[in-house]
């Protein structure tokens, strides 16, 4: 890290020296050779920064060195969850790690979810996580939720122009987040334009490496953290009567897929983590008070995700459960109710067989 | 509003096209830079505005009945008193209030008294130390006749605030800037190639190294943004050491960077303003050093205080005390602590040391010894100049010399290279490789365009993204 950090400063003092403007020249000229020595450098430097395991920092990164330590020094098969905050408040995968193996399961759980993660940073940590490990996770679930299926650019709720944001918008991410707003990522010619400048301007800082050197860090070396985040007291105050109602409103599953752009990114992605060794790929959503949140979930199992081991909260003995002070805020849950849904989907895992099989699981043959 | 800033290049790009649009209007041109320098300014807090107009006013006024006046009137004494105290007032209570008052209630608590302390804690103008000087020099200029006093207002005004170099220098001469005011340049080739240059050039002296150099040096001396920082004992001797290291190179980088930066804008404006360091880490002693460092307020110094102090006029011992008490003025000029006096001094001893030892005499060290002596002494004074407190002083020396046990934390090897930039800098500013760059060869407009992209791709990557502040703003 340092070596480039001093191997570009030499050469910014030896640039900056020698430049001196020339007589004539061609406007045409000029400009390409500009811009050719411009990308050329910009690509080499990543291409550098790359190849040293030198990036931007995040919490993320700390939670995949964690799974990758643990995959290192374990021969128990992994079970990853990705997802976002719904999932870091709600995942204790310490606890489901307990109950599994109380339940003859071997697996250990690992949870890598972050607040306002999008499908596209998500992919991007998952990918990380792989090339990183020593053994591609057994088993991964993925968190689906609506928000996050409809709003590319969530993060900008979050952070703008943070190690995170600018991250997740590298080319890639920048086609899946444009694709995304064209369809219905955004609300309004106000908020899309909003959402369109913020998205170019952060492609444009990761593109061109804004910072990368003078912030960057070796993202092996980031200090290993848990993700699960057990809050102990709630946020906000809910209603009990709103939240009862919340729980105990059940809408009609009518299958269907999210929109194209996150339908076939998730596609791509089953398909890539399954590419790595991955054995089984399945799919989840924590419990939160609002159905229409849980039937969106509820919906894309019945229909998209139809293939494959798919958990939805709509379950009226879970709900009935956490019906109580257990809520965070009306998305996400404290300890007292990670602890109640963790035995759940525990016992969902089990149900759907996802823990069972050891053979690798085919494209669209499995549930 | 700070020069590696984007909000920055968004400002310069207004109102350099402004500027030139206002090509046949020279009047209208420096009201336009004026109104410039006043948004620039006001961006930081407007209530600094009040005070810059305050100075402003009190210079204008001055110069005017000063000029007024017969050389030997009282009267016109009178004023120029007033003008040179009211402007040294103004800097002694907006830099120095705190500072007294501080040290007064230290030193009653010394002896035993317990002062009700109050709880008036005055704001410091960003750039005030700068601009003061450049209006006490309009002042003295005018009164010695040098110069003649200006009538319009708005010209003292931009004079004092013109704002390339408004916040941290160099400190611009009245003789050197008011006739440019007058003087039409075009906007050509030239105009253009020589600031890029230098905003080049600084750009990548202050963004490319020294904000990259801070976060080596902040974690160890101490920095608003960093908490806990104050006990250095929890560093190792190397890193102590390694940390001045930086910071040599950081100063360095940092003021150089803006000082070409405030050049290049200024040349884009058709102003020129004088160099304000001339690789001073190549300097062989430590006279040599101050004609290098910080020329435009060494040379302030000199001809407004040095000189009429009696400056070497006066015999050995009153040429000692007027460089000692030149150089404690000017280490206090940087900053409100008794470690920016302690810095003075010691280089007001050193300057008198070199003074008695080698000038007028044939005895010389051999360059190379006298090159190390001297940027050795130099490192170890930046020690009490960037240090919190005399204790973490005595520390960070202890550990130049082993005297102390070092503690656990470590710096990266990183900071040992900061030698390596130095003089690869000195070496570039040398002027066989400054001909070099002058050759045909280099200036080939493929070398020239290509070059621009591979320097902007590099400063791009190690541009900091959280714009650090000049390290001289809080002078």
């Amino acid at each position: 890290m340092y070596t480039i950090l001093l191997a570009l400063s030499c050469l910014a003092l030896i640039g900056a020296h020698f430049l001196r403007l020339p007589n004539k020249s061609s406007f045409i000229g000029n400009v390409l050779s500009f811009s050719a020595a411009l990308l050329l450098t910009t690509i080499g430097i990543r291409a550098i920064t790359n190849a040293s395991g030198v990036g931007r920092a995040t919490q993320f990164d700390a939670f995949v060195n964690r799974a990758a330590l643990i995959a290192e020094n374990s021969d128990a098969p992994l079970i990853v969850f990705s997802g976002a905050s719904f999932s870091r408040n709600a995942i204790d995968d310490d606890r489901l790690t307990y109950i599994l193996r109380e339940k003859g399961y071997p697996h250990q759980a690992i949870n890598i979810s972050l607040e306002a993660a999008s499908l596209v940073e998500r992919k991007m940590y998952l990918d990380a996580l792989i090339a990183r490990s020593s053994r591609a996770p057994d088993i991964m679930m993925l968190e689906v939720a609506q928000i996050t299926d409809t709003r590319p650019t969530f993060i900008f709720n979050n952070s703008k122009f943070s190690s995170r944001a600018i991250n997740q918008f590298n080319v890639e991410g920048v086609l899946w987040s444009t694709a995304g707003l064209l369809e219905d990522g955004c609300s309004g010619l106000v908020d899309c334009a909003k959402e369109s400048v913020f998205l170019g301007a952060h492609g444009l800082v990761n593109v061109f490496n804004l910072g990368l050197v003078s912030q960057g860090k070796t993202l092996s070396h980031e200090a290993p953290q848990m993700s699960y985040d057990g809050a102990l007291e709630a946020k906000e105050t809910i209603d009990g009567t709103d939240r009862q109602h919340g729980l105990t409103t059940q809408n009609l599953v009518s299958p269907r897929a999210a929109h194209n752009w996150a339908r076939s990114l998730r596609a791509i992605q089953h398909r890539d983590i399954l590419a790595a060794g991955t054995s089984k790929v399945g799919y989840y959503f924590p419990p939160v008070i609002s159905p229409g949140a849980r039937a969106y979930v509820a919906d894309i199992c019945a229909g998209e995700l139809a293939d494959y081991t798919c958990i939805a909260p709509t379950d009226p003995a879970l709900l009935a459960k956490l019906d109580a002070d257990v809520w965070l805020d009306r998305e996400h849950l404290l300890d007292d109710g990670a602890a109640v849904y963790v035995a759940w989907l525990a016992d969902q895992l089990i149900a759907s067989g996802i823990l069972d099989e050891a053979a690798p699981q085919q494209e669209g043959a499995q549930k | 509003m700070i020069f590696t800033e984007a909000i920055f290049f968004v400002f310069l790009a207004a109102v350099f096209t402004a500027y030139w649009l206002l090509k046949n209007h020279r009047e209208w041109q420096l009201r336009l830079l004026l109104v410039a320098s006043t948004i620039f300014y006001g961006w930081w807090d407007w209530r600094f505005l009040l005070l810059i107009g305050t100075v402003i006013l009190i210079s204008w006024i001055t110069a005017q009945q000063v000029s007024k006046r017969q050389e030997n009137a009282p009267s016109r004494r009178a004023w120029l008193i007033f003008g040179i105290t009211s402007s040294l007032a103004i800097l002694g209570v907006f830099k120095y209030f705190n500072f007294f008052a501080d040290s007064s209630i230290a030193m009653l608590q010394a002896i035993g008294l317990t002062p009700s302390a109050g709880a008036v804690h005055i704001l410091l103008p960003v750039g005030i130390s700068f601009y003061i000087f450049q209006a006490v020099s309009y002042i003295v200029d005018t009164a010695r006749g040098d110069l003649k006093a200006e009538n319009r207002l708005s010209r003292v005004a931009l004079y004092i605030a013109f704002f390339p170099q408004l916040v941290a220098g160099p400190i611009v001469r009245a003789a050197s800037f008011f006739p440019q005011m007058d003087r039409i340049k075009p906007l050509n080739r030239g105009l253009v190639a020589a600031g890029l240059r230098a905003f080049l050039l600084g750009f990548a002296y202050k963004a490319g190294i020294a904000d990259n150099l801070a976060q080596f040096v902040d974690p160890v001396f101490g920095s608003a943004l960093v908490p806990n920082d104050a006990d250095l004992t929890v560093w190792s001797n190397g890193a102590l050491v390694g940390a001045s290291l930086a910071f040599a190179g950081q100063i360095y980088f940092d003021f150089v960077g803006y000082s070409l930066m405030a050049i290049g804008v200024a040349r884009w404006f058709g102003f020129y303003i004088p160099k304000n360091f001339d690789y001073p880490y190549a300097s062989t002693n430590i006279a040599d050093f101050w004609r290098r460092w910080h020329i435009s307020l060494s040379s302030w110094l000199r001809d407004y205080l040095y000189i009429p102090l009696g400056g070497n006029r006066s015999g050995k011992v009153k040429t000692y005390r007027n460089l000692m008490i030149t150089m404690v003025l000017g280490g206090l000029w940087h900053g409100a602590a008794w470690t920016f006096v302690a810095w003075g001094a010691l280089h007001g001893l050193a300057l008198a040391m070199h003074r008695a030892l080698f000038v007028g005499k044939s005895r010389r060290l051999p360059a190379i010894l006298a090159l190390i002596a001297t940027q050795l002494f130099v490192l170890l004074a930046w020690v009490p100049f960037r240090a919190e407190s005399f204790g973490d002083t005595i520390i960070a020396w202890s550990a130049f010399v082993g005297l102390r046990t070092g503690g656990p934390e470590t710096l990266p090897w990183i900071v040992w290279a900061v030698p390596i930039l130095i003089i690869l800098d000195a070496a570039l500013g040398h002027s066989r490789l400054r001909r070099l760059a002058r050759s045909s060869l280099i200036r080939r407009p493929i070398i020239f365009w290509g070059g621009l992209g591979v320097l902007t791709a590099t400063l791009f990557a190690l541009y900091p993204l959280e714009a650090q502040p000049f390290v001289y703003f809080q002078f």
